[in-house]
């Protein structure tokens, strides 16, 4: 998924249109976390996907497989919520719960539609643009250079990570939990040192081509015109309108 | 245990944030200050935070019979420090969030401060007591590493409990029910990575202990 979600940042269609995505976005934030969750979580989650997928060209597949796995995190707690915990005679009273059941759904809605809009984001805009937009809030120079360092690592420890794996599995380093403990601790161990001697080559690299303490990069060429910004503010700020009028008719 | 993106109503993902935030301001402080000093740290650090992320991507056997990930604040925080391991733990989480679908960009406040500002504080805490009162080395890291796992996972059962109060026990309730549905998967997982954490410290010793130390000083303390 690593790799799927960045190539799918660097490749799309809307990937030289990042401020206007970025906009849209966190007006969509914005419109699921402040309106109500009943009418706002499906609304932003479905204008989410759809521009996602109908609209930037992100793969179907990629974008929904992405959302099983917090659907895990949701369920568990949601199961938690409909159950109630009380104290009574110095004992524990559980039971079930209508009002929890109604937290359940409303906050598994609001986290389906906040998780397609970041989904959205993260496969919409490549990792240097949201960088640059960082840089142009006044985020802190150190943060940024260690967002970049960690996002130029990240790709060559998966590599290493996956071929370690892949060795140890053919080797039946997994056959039982004791060994499978044994063979991640190898792993782990065998990655630290690999990032060790990465970083140490890298400096060495940087040193021999004059490097200070700046790793710039250029962001991806921009081509938006003002309509792309209007469009972008006006479909939160629509579904938000729409979120409030159906919320208060109920 | 990362809570998901829009999980949290919008007032505690801006009040978990508005906490993280001096925690992280004195970290980012603390991290221009080595690099003005040390410009060679900067790739190290880089390295350090590709390696943590690399981490949640391995899997770890629980003795429940289910997998999870370790998250490796334990191990970085006894090498980097608390403050500088709180930033990259925050910049690690951030990549979790739009890389991996794990953890979110609204709940990125809640996730730091339980996971890279509890944990690593606490880590830290227990490795300087356990090593003031004389415990062995391979002791104190296993609890290091498996406290500030468990740490982390009661700060994320509080912040849901405070989020989402039960109708009948109140916050106290809540939190109880959701120390009792994440215990399953997150004791275990402490145990593990506390064993994992030992593990990875023994091979680093036997192995690479002089290359190690030479890049990082700290380890010299864990090497002993």
């Amino acid at each position: 998924m690593l790799r799927a979600i960045d190539a799918c940042a660097h490749t799309n269609r809307w990937h030289a249109r990042s401020g206007p995505v970025a906009l849209f976005c966190a007006g969509l934030m914005l419109c699921v976390l402040g309106a109500p969750p009943l009418a706002a979580g499906p609304l932003v989650w479905a204008a989410a996907s759809v521009a996602a997928v109908m609209g930037a060209g992100v793969p179907g597949r990629l974008f929904f497989d992405a959302m099983l796995v917090p659907a895990g995190f949701l369920l568990t707690s949601a199961a938690a919520l409909c159950v109630t915990l009380g104290f009574a005679d110095g004992g524990v009273v559980l039971g079930l719960s209508a009002a929890g059941a109604w937290t359940a759904l409303q906050t598994g809605l609001r986290a389906a539609g906040a998780l397609a809009v970041t989904l959205c984001f993260a496969c919409t805009v490549p990792t240097a643009a949201w960088m640059a937009l960082l840089r142009r809030a006044g985020a802190p120079e150190a943060l940024l250079d260690l967002i970049m360092l960690v996002y130029r690592m990240l790709f060559v420890l998966d590599d290493a990570r996956l071929a370690i794996l892949r060795a140890q599995d053919n080797r039946l380093g997994f056959r039982t939990v004791k060994v499978a403990l044994r063979s991640t601790a190898r792993a782990a161990a065998a990655l630290f040192l690999r990032s060790l001697q990465r970083a140490a080559r890298l400096e060495q690299g940087l040193a021999a081509r004059g490097y200070t303490d700046r790793l710039p990069v250029l962001p991806p060429p921009m081509a938006v015109c003002p309509g792309a910004y209007a469009a972008a503010a006006a479909v939160p700020v629509a579904l938000a309108g729409l979120a409030f009028t159906i919320g208060f008719a109920r | 245990m990362h809570i998901m993106e829009g999980y949290l109503p919008a007032a505690h993902c801006i009040g978990w944030s508005a906490a993280a935030l001096p925690f992280l301001a004195l970290g980012v402080k603390r991290l221009s200050a080595r690099l003005r000093d040390d410009p060679e740290a900067r790739l190290l650090l880089g390295a350090a935070g590709g390696f943590a992320f690399v981490l949640s991507a391995l899997k770890l056997p629980s003795v429940t019979g289910s997998c999870s990930h370790p998250t490796g604040i334990g191990f970085g925080t006894v090498l980097f420090g608390p403050s500088i391991m709180s930033v990259v733990g925050c910049v690690v989480l951030l990549f979790q969030a739009l890389l991996l679908a794990h953890g979110g960009l609204t709940t990125l406040g809640a996730n730091c401060f339980s996971m890279a500002i509890a944990g690593s504080f606490s880590a830290w805490a227990i490795w300087r007591v356990g090593r003031a009162v004389g415990l062995p080395v391979n002791v104190t890291l296993f609890l290091a590493a498996s406290l500030s796992d468990l740490a982390t996972y009661c700060v994320t059962s509080l912040q849901l409990a405070l989020a989402f109060p039960d109708p009948v026990g109140g916050v106290a309730g809540a939190a109880v029910k959701f120390l009792g549905v994440f215990a399953i998967t997150q004791v275990p997982l402490a145990i593990s990575e506390g064993l994992l954490t030992v593990l990875v410290m023994n091979l680093l010793r036997s192995h690479a202990g002089e290359a190690v130390a030479g890049v990082l000083p700290a380890f010299r303390e864990v090497g002993r």
